[in-house]
């Protein structure tokens, strides 16, 4: 596969994936896990960290052999190169953290199938140098952990009056817990918002820029 | 050197070498923890009976106890050799008896646990009821093993839920212990999760129902159908031991 580096800077690469380019609000990527996990701060934060780590650590393992990737099969390396990093974090959790590993080891396995890790190697880590590459696959992990905690935020604290599992001050006399926003349908409601209010200030800073360079 | 990475048998090298790697490492790293993970399945089962045992042992805190502690207080004192089983239905189920003990001279029975497991909403939950001495009373319950929704059917984990089965946390509470002896109406079910509170004592609910989970129904009520399904059966292949010979029976029960 021959391969074509897009001259894109490390710095330029992380800020367009973390707000210009986020992969849940523009891109509408990593869906599933954002509804599935979010109902919890905790175990939104570990299913993030565990993104993070699976997308910079594939992205730049895919950029140093990118030279040598035969085309036909490329899917399949990244897939492996994928599974693998999630697979050392699902091992090391189960060793180290088994507590927390019960909670969330039933998503870290999602972690492989989850659109934006996949569309950051195709899409970037394959055409470009490591350090651009990690700090791309930084900008999406880091984009899509900003918008999860959010969502996660809000639901916790409304549906269970905790934050990080501890009960907001004397709950019982001012806060009736909001069941519907930890079960499923709240996590659509929620991410609808979070999502609707994302993008307007997106585009109301374009529309900005761009009447500032009309003005010229 | 010029690599022609379409040639056929360099993708089928590639391949083979990079799955090769990969896979490699994946097992190596397996191999490496698989002591700890062996460990942690172990301590997980351990850390269940002495809190299901801790009341009785006057333990305050069995957290706090080290994993060394904890394996040594329960090899000490419980005794896991003996399983009941019961074959009127098919298929067979066997307890495995976790016998309590108050010391290591095995002397005084002072409860007995069993594992209890079911399909819950999204797949298997597992855990350890433990039952008075006299089979009588329920007297705690410990999740070991479970993967329901996170922050709802997960919530089975958790104290406020389990409390419900604790005998000393009832008591706190001014509340009977739930019962673990036949209902008397046959086919009435041993347990009651989230189907109300008891009018009185005539209630066939009294002293045998504890709240469900909110926004959790479906774990609630597939753990109100396997504990009442494990007991049912655990009382069976009990009967069945004791009208067994001797040498087969479980010693020292009630």
């Amino acid at each position: 596969m021959t391969s074509m580096p897009t001259n894109v800077t490390g710095r330029r690469a992380l800020l367009s994936q973390l707000w210009d380019e986020n992969p849940i609000f523009r891109q509408v990527l990593g869906i599933c896990s954002a509804l599935a996990v979010t109902n919890l701060l905790l175990n939104t934060a570990l299913m993030c960290a565990g993104l993070v780590w699976a997308t910079t650590l594939s992205a730049v393992t895919v950029s140093l052999v990118r030279d040598y990737i035969p085309a036909r099969v490329r899917m399949m390396v990244q897939v492996l190169l994928i599974a693998v990093y999630v697979i050392m974090v699902d091992i090391a959790m189960r060793a180290y953290f088994p507590d927390i590993h019960r909670v969330i080891g039933p998503y870290v396995g999602l972690i492989i199938t989850n659109c934006i890790v996949m569309g950051r190697l195709e899409a970037f880590s394959s055409r470009n140098r490591p350090w651009p590459a990690f700090c791309d696959a930084l900008g999406a992990g880091l984009g899509y952990s900003i918008l999860l905690l959010a969502i996660a935020l809000v639901r916790e604290t409304m549906g269970f009056g905790t934050v990080l599992g501890v009960p907001l001050p004397m709950r019982e006399a001012w806060w009736q817990p909001w069941t519907i926003l930890v079960m499923p349908p709240g996590a659509f409601f929620v991410l609808a918002i979070a999502v609707w209010i994302a993008r307007g200030r997106a585009l109301a800073r374009e529309a900005r820029r761009a009447a500032k360079g009309g003005a010229r | 050197m010029k690599i022609n990475t379409k040639s056929p048998l360099y993708v089928i090298a590639f391949a083979a070498v990079t799955s090769a790697v990969f896979t490699a490492g994946i097992v190596t790293l397996q191999v490496a923890t698989a002591a700890r993970v062996e460990r942690n399945e172990k301590m997980r089962e351990y850390r269940a009976l002495a809190a299901l045992f801790a009341p009785a042992w006057g333990l305050a805190d069995p957290a706090a106890l080290s994993d060394q502690q904890v394996i040594d207080l329960v090899d000490a004192r419980v005794d896991a050799s003996q399983t009941v089983t019961d074959d009127a239905e098919q298929p067979p189920l066997a307890f495995r008896l976790y016998r309590a003990y108050a010391d290591q001279a095995h002397k005084a029975l002072v409860g007995v646990a069993i594992p209890v497991r079911g399909t819950g909403f999204w797949d298997l939950i597992e855990g350890r009821l433990a039952l008075s001495a006299d089979l009588k009373e329920v007297t705690g319950l410990v999740f070991i093993n479970q993967k329901e929704t996170p922050g709802l059917g997960g919530r089975i984990m958790e104290p406020a839920f389990t409390d419900q089965f604790s005998k000393k946390v009832r008591g706190r509470q001014g509340r009977e212990p739930l019962r673990a002896d036949p209902p008397a109406a046959p086919g009435h079910p041993f347990l009651y999760v989230g189907r109300g509170s008891p009018t009185g004592p005539a209630d066939p609910r009294y002293a045998r129902s504890v709240d469900a989970i909110t926004g959790a129904t479906q774990t609630s009520l597939a753990v109100e159908r396997f504990l009442n399904t494990d007991l049912r059966r655990f009382r069976r292949a009990m009967a069945a031991a004791h009208a067994a010979p001797a040498a087969d029976r479980p010693g020292g029960g009630p």
